[in-house]
């Protein structure tokens, strides 16, 4: 379970995240939609770690990522929408690297490395420099490194964009089965269409502040008592935008 | 903090393994064996590389020629059945006048009656002038397979019978003895004996425990009737220090000897111990520390040997350390000094690579999304660098003195090269914490710039910059400027490895080292901490996304 609890974010005069508060179950696929800028990314960030709150808190199964943030981030995998890696390493190797932050050292680290880079399709493609890897691969890659130890929650970050049909359908399929096997899955993405098929609630933040947390079946039926088919449309009624 | 170990060795290999870290360390290494190659040749030229030491005269007379010499090892023994070749003629021009072997006392006494026009008929047919301006002499030694040559330092000064005679020392001391000792020494006593003249001269051999074990060569020549005898005197000894003369010898930047010139007043307040008679031409005497109540530690000292009287007294300078030991610890700034400089540019490429590279280009976020902190991340990648340059600098000092001791046959106390290894060791360390913190703190083009910028200063300008500094405060003044030169260093990351060389060096020639060691120590921790700690909390704060 994800809780995201009253963080709050500023980049020099600008207010990324305003008092940003949420919870995704275990179980459960959330979707996070927002428009560019809203704060989506400085969210996911915060939540694994990377980039410490001004205020507030994120806790993974109970565990603060501020304040214990080893114990947070082993139950915790991400997807960024860029993954960018040491582009020298090879992808077995920084794989490896990696693996090491987690205890697994020498050839288990090795074994593993190659089941999972062949389970998300880099088989072929585990000795090449990962300054090489195409942004889908590197996708698959950070997918890879985020089961290194099978964690319980995962961030995918605009992790559709920039993929092809093949891939979209991919990443689709492993949140819903990652829903399937209990994990929480929280879904960013611009793609509203897929977030509507795949996600069990969405949690709308525009300029910094969560302006809704509904589910699927609420969005549906606030959208068809409202005239708004659509959770785009639901969406952009909710900004206050005219289409 | 639990540092997770897998991810530094990881981080170490790669940072090691990296061809660009192999060809530095093996052009330091190559480096270090170059200079040991030219040292062996230094020494080749000085020094003999056998164990073998050779003190000779000739004395050539209107119609004689006499050669008298001693060869003998660094135990005093007397080498036997060495074939000793005579040259003589002008400057590499020298022809060989007569071989001679030594005897079962390694002595060569050897006597022919020619008269120079016909000596020198014989090197120049066709001359008929004798030999008068600019002769050289020299001998060959020839042992089973080997052979050393020995250029003779002549000399005129023998004429005390207005014979127009011609005098040629030969001196020749293992590199492994502790000192050349004085050259041979002709003393002429015309106010008592005309033609009675005492020929002395001596190798420190060793020290066994509180002896020093010393190789002495004397006779009397009577250039009256062209004979010789041994000495069959009492000799005495003292050892001094430069202090007790009041000479002082400052090892810095700038060399600076002061001091007093050894008079007869400073003879007559010595103590002199009796080493007893000598009857032989050659003889190895024991002189005893306990005896003049020395503890000799540093040189350089004075080994004063006198006969009967003040009027013969011979004295050189002699070390505890041997001038193999002495070349080689004097070399250390010159090829420890390029390891140095190419570890630094190592340890500059090294932070970049490790640091200020993924940092700026957002590629460690995504790690610090791993079950680790900002903390563990840069103390690990700080980590695996320091290991980097212990290996580096371990490999090159194993291997420098490796070299040393196969091609040299010797090298420096063990101590004294793990002194200067942690020394360069602890400066590495002072600069890499410089640079990685710079590297924690600014985006890879500046880091670039910057650190490239604190190279050229602190690595490469920093001599010239504190002269300039020096010449600015202090004019004129050599042993100021030398001060300013000196105490700049404080403010230099290299400070320990400066030190280190300095005191080395120091130790083996009996030298002051004058760097205050209190403030060595302080500089280097500074140096080393406090960047560190501000690249510490600067990581903890930065934002690592591209």
């Amino acid at each position: 379970m994800i809780s995201i609890k009253n963080v709050s974010k500023s980049f020099g005069s600008v207010k990324a995240l305003d008092d940003v508060s949420f919870d995704v179950r275990n179980g459960e696929v959330v979707g996070y939609v927002g428009l560019n800028g809203a704060g989506k990314t400085t969210t996911i960030r915060i939540a694994v770690g990377v980039l410490p709150p001004d205020n507030g808190d994120v806790e993974i199964d109970g565990f603060s990522i501020v304040r214990d943030k080893r114990k947070a981030s082993e139950r915790i995998g991400w997807i960024p929408e860029i993954p960018l890696f040491e582009r020298d390493f090879k992808a077995l190797d920084y794989f490896i690297y990696v693996a090491g932050f987690h205890g697994i050292r020498g050839d288990e680290a090795r074994r593993l490395g190659r089941e999972l880079l062949e389970k998300v399709g880099l088989g072929d493609a585990m000795n090449k420099k990962l300054g090489h890897y195409s942004q889908g691969m590197r996708k698959r890659f950070a997918l890879a490194l985020s089961l290194i130890n099978d964690p319980p929650n995962f961030l995918f970050d605009e992790v559709l964009n920039g993929l092809d049909p093949q891939g979209i359908a991919f990443f689709r399929e492993l949140a819903l089965e990652f829903k399937k096997n209990g994990k929480a899955v929280l879904f960013s993405s611009h793609i509203l269409t897929e977030v509507e098929n795949i996600a069990d609630r969405v949690v709308f933040i525009h300029k910094g502040r969560i302006i809704a947390d509904k589910t699927i079946e609420e969005i549906k039926r606030e959208a068809s008592s409202g005239g708004h088919g659509s959770l785009e449309e639901y969406f952009f009624k909710l900004i206050g935008v005219k289409i | 903090m639990s540092l997770r170990i897998g991810p530094v060795i990881y981080d170490l290999k790669r940072s090691f393994l990296r061809i660009s870290v192999i060809i530095i360390l093996a052009l330091a290494v190559l480096a270090g064996v170059g200079i040991t190659y030219l040292i062996y040749g230094s020494m080749a030229s000085q020094y003999s590389l056998e164990d073998m030491n050779f003190i000779g005269e000739l004395i050539i007379r209107g119609d004689s020629i006499r050669f008298l010499g001693v060869l003998f090892d660094s135990r005093g023994d007397p080498i036997s059945n060495a074939r000793i070749q005579i040259f003589l003629g002008p400057y590499r021009g020298e022809k060989e006048i007569a071989e001679v072997k030594t005897d079962d006392n390694g002595l060569v006494n050897f006597k022919t009656n020619i008269s120079l026009t016909t000596l020198y008929q014989n090197i120049s047919p066709g001359s008929s002038q004798p030999i008068a301006s600019s002769p050289s002499c020299k001998i060959k030694i020839i042992r089973e397979a080997s052979s050393t040559e020995i250029q003779g330092s002549p000399s005129f000064s023998l004429s005390a019978s207005g014979l127009g005679s011609l005098s040629c020392s030969f001196f020749k001391n293992s590199i492994y003895t502790l000192s050349s000792g004085p050259q041979p020494m002709r003393y002429f006593r015309s106010n008592v004996s005309l033609y009675e003249n005492i020929f002395i001269s001596y190798i420190v051999l060793k020290r066994e425990k509180e002896n020093l074990v010393v190789g002495l060569f004397s006779f009397v020549y009577n250039a009256d009737n062209d004979s010789i005898k041994p000495l069959n005197k009492e000799i005495y000894y003292n050892i001094t220090s430069f202090e007790r003369l009041g000479i002082s010898q400052t090892i810095g930047p700038v060399t600076v000897i002061t001091g007093a010139s050894v008079n007869e007043t400073t003879l007559r307040s010595l103590r002199f111990v009796s080493a007893g008679f000598v009857k032989n031409y050659f003889n190895v005497i024991t002189i005893s520390l306990s005896k003049l109540s020395l503890d000799l530690v540093r040189g350089p000292y004075y080994l004063f040997i006198k006969v009967d009287d003040y009027d013969y007294i011979v004295f050189s300078l002699f070390n505890m350390y041997s001038p193999a030991a002495v070349m080689i610890v004097t070399s250390y700034p010159g090829n420890i000094g390029i390891a140095f400089f190419l570890f630094t540019i190592t340890i500059l490429y090294l932070s970049y690579f490790f640091m200020a590279r993924p940092r700026s280009s957002g590629e460690l976020e995504y790690i610090l999304s791993k079950p680790l902190t900002r903390d563990d991340l840069f103390i690990t990648r700080y980590l695996s660098q320091l290991l980097t340059v212990i290996i580096m600098m371990s490999i090159f000092i194993f291997s420098l003195y490796t070299t040393q001791t196969i091609l040299l046959k010797t090298a420096v106390e063990p101590n004294i090269m793990i002194m200067i290894f942690m020394g360069a060791l602890t400066s590495l360390i002072a600069f890499l914490s410089l640079m990685y913190s710079i590297a924690t703190s600014l985006r890879s083009g500046f880091y670039l710039g910057l650190s490239i910028a604190l190279y050229m200063i602190f690595v490469i300008f920093w001599g010239a910059i504190s002269y300039m500094i020096g010449f600015a405060i202090a004019g004129g003044d050599i042993n100021k400027i030398s001060e300013i030169y000196q105490n700049m260093y404080y403010f230099n990351p290299s400070i320990m490895f400066q030190y280190t060389v300095y005191e080395a060096i120091s130790i083996v020639t009996g030298s002051k080292n004058n760097y205050n060691l209190t403030f060595v120590i302080l500089s280097s921790v500074i140096w080393i901490t406090l960047p560190l700690l501000i690249g510490f909390i600067r990581f903890r704060k930065i934002n690592l996304s591209s």
